[in-house]
């Protein structure tokens, strides 16, 4: 159960469907044969119970929910049993009809499943009838979480809608009235709703049904709302006649903008920018100079949606006026850029002139909105022309922005000034110009990017190499085998890596011949990505290029492929055969990174390559089979760990083969038994302890008796007993729910005798009290 | 509703800036490379200038990242809530230095009317996303719109309006697509990977038994000391303060999300992140579906979109829904997270879920060019926004994207309120033969607000 993953504040809003908030909330659990129940009140029809049921462990459980006419259960009106909840999940009973409102009880009994489950409860600040009940017993200062509702959703009686704004109703009933307005009203709840403009408190909630209904009445009562009204109220009411674009408010809404309210005449103002008719941009073309930036500001804002609003419908003429108009000089800068975009995308593909005229200017903030049209309006090659025809005029900084927007406008018209961008000039420039071609997609700008990648600048390189990994992977895959073949280092590596980016393993073969490049890093690089790419098939491949890898980084990535593609293979008996064959073959160190792939592989087969290279004659290699060994997957290789732990000559040997075997013991993935067995033979040879901490680390992961009595010993030692008790509550939490439980109770009780930290001996009474069955 | 006390800074126009930076690799970024290359070249004077609104759970977030990213400097912090308003201010300090040159407000409005601030990011409950997307651009800024950039269908199509009108750059916080791995399996798809997409499947989180937010009342309590509840509430229907509107009930959940007047729900949650991504996988990220199919029609056992070119998109309560009820994956599926979603074509099958991707058939992996089916590391999502508010490009998640990956979940509320299925045009944005639902697609503000 994790109290915090329960949303308390949705469920408290739906429950306000029926019930007040509350503050305290606790878990109640469910037992068996034990019933818990809620009696409550509906007060508007509902077909649908949702009840949260947390749970106390991980696993999920199910319990069987019914709803009854009363506490007495006289008549069950549905019931369904629910499985498989898990922890805080809300079931839901659909009842199947639609219930009046009145008084019910619902209940849940019958628990199922592997854990605890059950309800939560708030506590009630007084009593009350629709409380919690347990075992049909009512608990008048709880009540149990739950919600109510209708999943089908009735279509309301708008009468009674406009019933509820009667005056005598609640503010809350009215909102409530006016949502569903929104949503269901007509002409006949306009009275109503244009009254309740003039509350201050519920202006809004009438607006907000007004604002959403079609219809000449409602324009009407707003407009007569605005000879009435003043402040915040008449603010909202001009407002919402912009957005339902009244024309015919446009007389009382231009007598507005002569307002001595400045927040009036604004809102006057932005309406009549809306609603957009030749009277209204005259309006407020002939507005007043206002002492008010705020007024001055929205007289602006309407002139430019109303020039928008002209263009949208192809008045190109009047929208260029009033743009022009709006992106003089003396205009704010954020209107001077609003209004130039529009004037250089009303003029259409003639506005080319003005949008280089920006670009060309002083002024950064119209040279970025003429950048911005570039990049997303006016398309054409007609445009593109004008744009690449004033790149040699733009400075260098200009330049590279021109070209990245040249890019983006995807017009491959620009392609060939582009590509000859790359070539020479500022590198900023070229770089640009590299991205841009990038952007436009496609291959054809690739010899230019293949040109740029053995360019002695660094950064006009790297640019091309990220232009290289935008290709598609088809594409690219040609593109990085031909590089492989290029003859400057830095292109094949630049191929190497746009395998890697975009993962091509049908370049194995070239990048294993890529293992015996010239250049020393190209090897490596190449080695790499071996590991990354080589599929199962290609691990003879990888062998090969491991085997006349010279010594040094060369060897070190070839081991490292090797080892990570070892693991990938598809059939692990063959790979061991390859690699055991390859044995004989290279030096020293060739046979040393062979081991450790076969160590990656795991399995009888290998173990049996490892145990040889373990007898024989080299030292070295001898040594590197050993620690293979200490590092095993399987439990097969636990009896030459223990072996070596008991026999070798050498104490650090003994040690590291020791420490081998209890690492094999602690590991999970193990079966049961097989580490119970290894716990059993190396407990004779643990002599330090530390070794014996991994010990008990290693039994606190199983769960039989034997493993308690193996740990119990050092339960006596101080140097070893915290291991001890943790270990013994590792193991007794697996027995004590079981048949074994007497023997972990036994166990437990010595760990609280113990002396143990008082956190462990509480965990150990806590378990102890399991295990007896309390 | 004033600013509080605070020395202006002296930030540099990102305007100025544009001319100059240029000529460095670094200012032009290509958004396909890892940020941290280009982290740390940005000379001081050369950063763009950025206000965060909003300082909750996710704005520190937000302002965390942007403190430590030099191309940026923040020079401005807005919120109502004193506390976490000083608190951000306090991350800005230890950031920068005591004279750190940022500025601490309560209104957005004045921080909007700064000349010296390029950029704002709208970290804010979702109520405010619009009217403050809309003021900023009014306002030349540009702009980062936590998702759903809207509340309604309306809001988001005047904040494409105004965006447009004023030429800005923006992008929504739908960073989930930026996931290099996400993009591959999305562009995989796309690309027609999968043969034809015949479904879609993406999680829908219930609100206490429902499918949409709730509105019910909730008590009136005192408002903490240093709240500006009014500016709060800001153009929603007014509520009285209870603290499970501000509060944050846990780590990383935003409080507010379940209430209709102040948040979406599922679509807060995590479905802005689904529905941006299935779209684009699907082809339609500046589209729609042309019908929303309620489950009472009896057609499809969950809500379900059909887009025009066949594809169908089904919200499920959870991942078993598609071997109990669809009965598309194999019952080994694992289907582990709630970002992203499955898609299921003539081919095979592909998750996009943050936790792993799964697949079939498993040659999938191979043409997806997928290394594991993982879905690790960091993306590029802020990296793109400082990109194109220096080029004036498009970002990977602009307006119309942002509009119509809202918009997704706006369609699913009128259905599931409505309690019926929908025709909708996603060109004229118009419900057809529904005069209840059209009226759904927008909000009166709250008196003096306006859009």
């Amino acid at each position: 159960m994790n109290h915090r993953c329960l949303r308390l504040p949705l469920l408290a809003a739906m429950l306000a469907v029926c019930l007040p908030a509350s503050a305290e909330r606790v878990a109640v659990p469910l037992n068996d044969y034990q019933r818990l129940g809620q009696r409550f009140t509906a007060d508007r029809p509902f077909d649908t119970l949702w009840v949260t049921v947390p749970s106390w462990l991980d696993t999920e459980g199910g319990l069987t929910l019914t709803v009854w006419d009363s506490p007495a259960r006289a008549r069950r009106l549905a019931s369904r049993a629910f499985t498989g909840i898990a922890d805080n999940q809300q079931v839901r009973l659909r009842i199947g009809r639609l219930l009046p409102a009145g008084a019910y009880y619902w209940e849940v009994d019958a628990r199922t499943g592997a854990t605890l489950v059950g309800l939560y409860a708030d506590a009630l600040a007084a009593e009350t009838d629709d409380c919690a009940y347990l075992d049909g017993v009512p608990d008048r200062r709880r009540r149990f979480v739950f919600a109510i509702g209708t999943l089908d959703r009735p279509r309301p009686s708008i009468p009674q809608l406009i019933a509820a704004l009667r005056p005598d109703a609640s503010d809350q009933e009215k909102s409530d009235a006016c949502r569903e307005l929104a949503i269901w009203g007509d002409a006949s709840a306009v009275p109503a709703l244009a009254r309740l403009l003039d509350d201050p408190d519920l202006s809004h909630m009438a607006r907000f049904a007004l604002e959403a209904m079609p219809g000449a009445r409602v324009n009407a009562a707003l407009r007569a709302a605005t000879l009435r009204l003043t402040g915040a109220p008449l603010v909202g009411v001009v407002n919402t006649l912009g957005v339902r674009r009244d024309a015919g408010a446009v007389p009382r809404l231009s007598a507005l903008l002569r307002s001595a309210d400045a927040s009036v005449a604004a809102a006057a103002a932005v309406a009549l920018g809306r609603i957009g008719t030749p009277a209204s941009i005259d309006a407020l073309l002939r507005a007043p100079d206002s002492l008010d930036p705020a007024v001055s500001a929205a007289v602006r804002e309407g002139l430019l949606a109303s020039a928008d609003g002209l263009l949208a419908a192809g008045r190109r003429g009047r929208a260029i006026a009033l743009y022009d108009r709006l992106r003089a000089p003396s205009a704010p800068p954020a209107m001077r850029v609003a209004a130039t975009r529009g004037a250089i995308v009303a003029r259409g593909a003639a506005g080319a002139e003005l949008l280089v005229q920006q670009l060309r200017a002083g002024d950064e903030r119209l040279a970025g909105a003429a950048l911005w049209v570039a990049q997303r309006e006016l398309p054409g090659a007609g445009v593109t022309a004008a744009l690449t025809a004033a790149l040699p005029g733009l400075t260098d900084e200009r330049r590279v922005l021109l070209v990245r927007a040249l890019g983006r406008r995807g017009d491959r018209s620009v392609a060939p000034t582009l590509e000859a961008a790359t070539a020479s000039g500022p590198i900023a420039v070229r770089v640009a110009a590299l991205r841009a071609l990038a952007d436009m997609g496609g291959g054809a700008a690739v010899p230019a990017f293949v040109r740029a990648l053995a360019d002695p600048d660094a950064e006009i390189s790297r640019a091309a190499q990220d232009a290289l990994a935008t290709l598609p992977r088809d594409e690219a895959a040609t593109v990085a085998a031909a590089l492989l073949r290029a003859p400057d280092p830095r292109s094949r590596l630049a191929a190497i890596d746009l395998a890697l980016l975009q993962r091509m393993p049908k370049l194995v073969p070239d990048l294993a011949a890529a293992a015996r490049d010239p250049d020393s890093g190209v090897r490596v690089a190449a080695l790499r990505s071996l590991g990354e790419l080589a599929m199962p098939d290609d691990l003879p491949r990888v062998i090969d290029a491991l085997v006349a890898a010279p010594e040094g980084p060369e060897l070190t990535a070839a081991g490292e492929s090797l080892a990570a593609a070892s693991e990938r293979a598809s059939e692990p008996e063959q790979a061991v055969d390859r690699l055991a064959g390859a044995m004989g073959r290279g030096g020293a160190p060739h046979r040393i990174a062979i081991l450790r792939a076969l160590g990656s592989l795991g399995g009888p087969r290998a173990l049996e390559a490892v145990r040889g290279a373990l007898r024989g004659p080299d030292g070295v290699v001898s040594r590197a089979a050993f620690e293979v060994l200490c590092q095993w997957k399987g439990a097969e290789a636990a009896p030459d760990l223990l072996q070596i732990a008991t026999t070798a000559q050498a104490p650090a040997e003994r040690t590291q083969a020791l420490r081998g075997l209890l690492r094999m013991a602690a590991d999970a993935e193990l079966p049961a038994d097989r580490r119970l067995a290894i716990c059993r033979d190396a407990g004779p040879i643990v002599q330090r302890d530390e070794e014996r901490r991994l010990l008990l680390g290693a039994l606190g992961g199983l769960g039989t008796p034997e493993a308690l009595a193996l740990a119990l010993p050092h339960l006596a030692a101080p140097a070893t007993r915290e291991e001890a008790a943790i270990a013994i509550l590792g193991i007794a939490e697996r027995l004590a729910g079981g048949p074994d439980r007497a023997a972990a109770a036994e166990a437990l009780e010595r760990v609280a005798a113990a002396g143990v930290s008082a956190e462990l001996a509480a965990r150990a009474n806590a378990l102890l009290q399991q295990a007896r069955g309390v | 509703m004033s600013a509080s006390a605070g020395s202006r800074g002296t930030g540099v126009s990102r305007r100025d800036f544009v001319a100059r930076a240029v000529g460095a690799g670094a200012a032009v970024a290509a958004p396909w490379i890892v940020p941290a290359r280009a982290r740390g070249a940005v000379p001081p004077s050369e950063r763009i200038t950025a206000g965060v609104i909003g300082v909750g759970i996710m704005g520190r977030g937000i302002l965390g990242y942007y403190l430590s990213e030099p191309a940026i400097r923040i020079i401005a912090v807005c919120e109502v809530d004193r506390v976490r308003r000083d608190a951000a201010m306090q991350s800005v300090q230890a950031a920068y230095g005591a004279t750190s040159g940022c500025t601490a407000y309560n209104d957005y409005r004045e921080m909007l009317a700064r000349p010296d601030l390029d950029a704002v990011l709208i970290v804010t409950p979702d109520h405010w996303h619009a009217l403050q997307a809309v003021h900023a651009a009014q306002a030349g800024k540009d702009v980062y719109c936590e998702k759903p950039i809207s509340l309604t269908i309306a809001e988001g199509r005047r904040i494409v309006e105004a965006v447009r009108s004023h030429g800005c750059v923006f992008q929504t916080g739908t960073q989930y697509r930026s996931a290099p791995t996400i993009r591959r399996v999305c562009d995989f798809v796309r690309r027609g990977g999968l043969g034809k997409v015949r479904h879609a499947f993406c999680l829908w989180s219930r609100v206490e038994g429902g499918y949409i937010p709730v509105s019910h009342p909730l008590p009136a309590e005192p408002v903490p000391d240093g709240l500006d509840w009014n500016l709060w509430v800001g153009p929603a229907p007014w509520r009285p303060y209870n603290h499970r509107f501000h509060r944050n009930p846990m780590t990383e959940v935003v409080p507010w999300a379940f209430n209709d007047d102040f948040g979406a729900a599922s679509v807060t949650w995590h479905n802005s992140h689904c529905a941006d991504v299935i779209q684009y996988a699907l082809g339609v990220e500046e589209s729609g579906p042309v019908e929303i199919i309620h489950p009472s029609s009896g057609r499809y056992p969950t809500l379900t979109f059909r887009y025009a070119h066949g594809p169908l998109l089904h919200l499920v309560d959870d991942w078993g829904a598609l071997k109990r009820q669809y009965g598309v994956v194999p019952e080994d599926a694992r289907l582990e997270g709630s970002f992203g979603g499955v898609f299921v074509g003539e081919r095979g099958w592909v998750t996009s879920m943050h936790a792993r991707i799964e697949g079939h058939p498993p040659s999938i992996f191979d043409e997806m060019g997928l290394r594991n089916r993982g879905v690790p590391g960091p993306n590029n999502h802020h990296a793109n926004w400082l990109e194109c508010i220096r080029t004036r490009g498009r970002t990977s998640t602009g307006e119309e994207i942002g509009h119509r990956s809202a918009s997704l979940g706006h369609l699913a509320h009128t259905a599931f309120r409505l309690g019926r299925t929908l025709s909708w045009d996603p060109a004229t944005e118009t419900f057809a033969r529904d005069d209840a639902a059209n009226r759904l697609r927008s909000r009166a503000m709250r008196e003096p607000w306006r859009l």
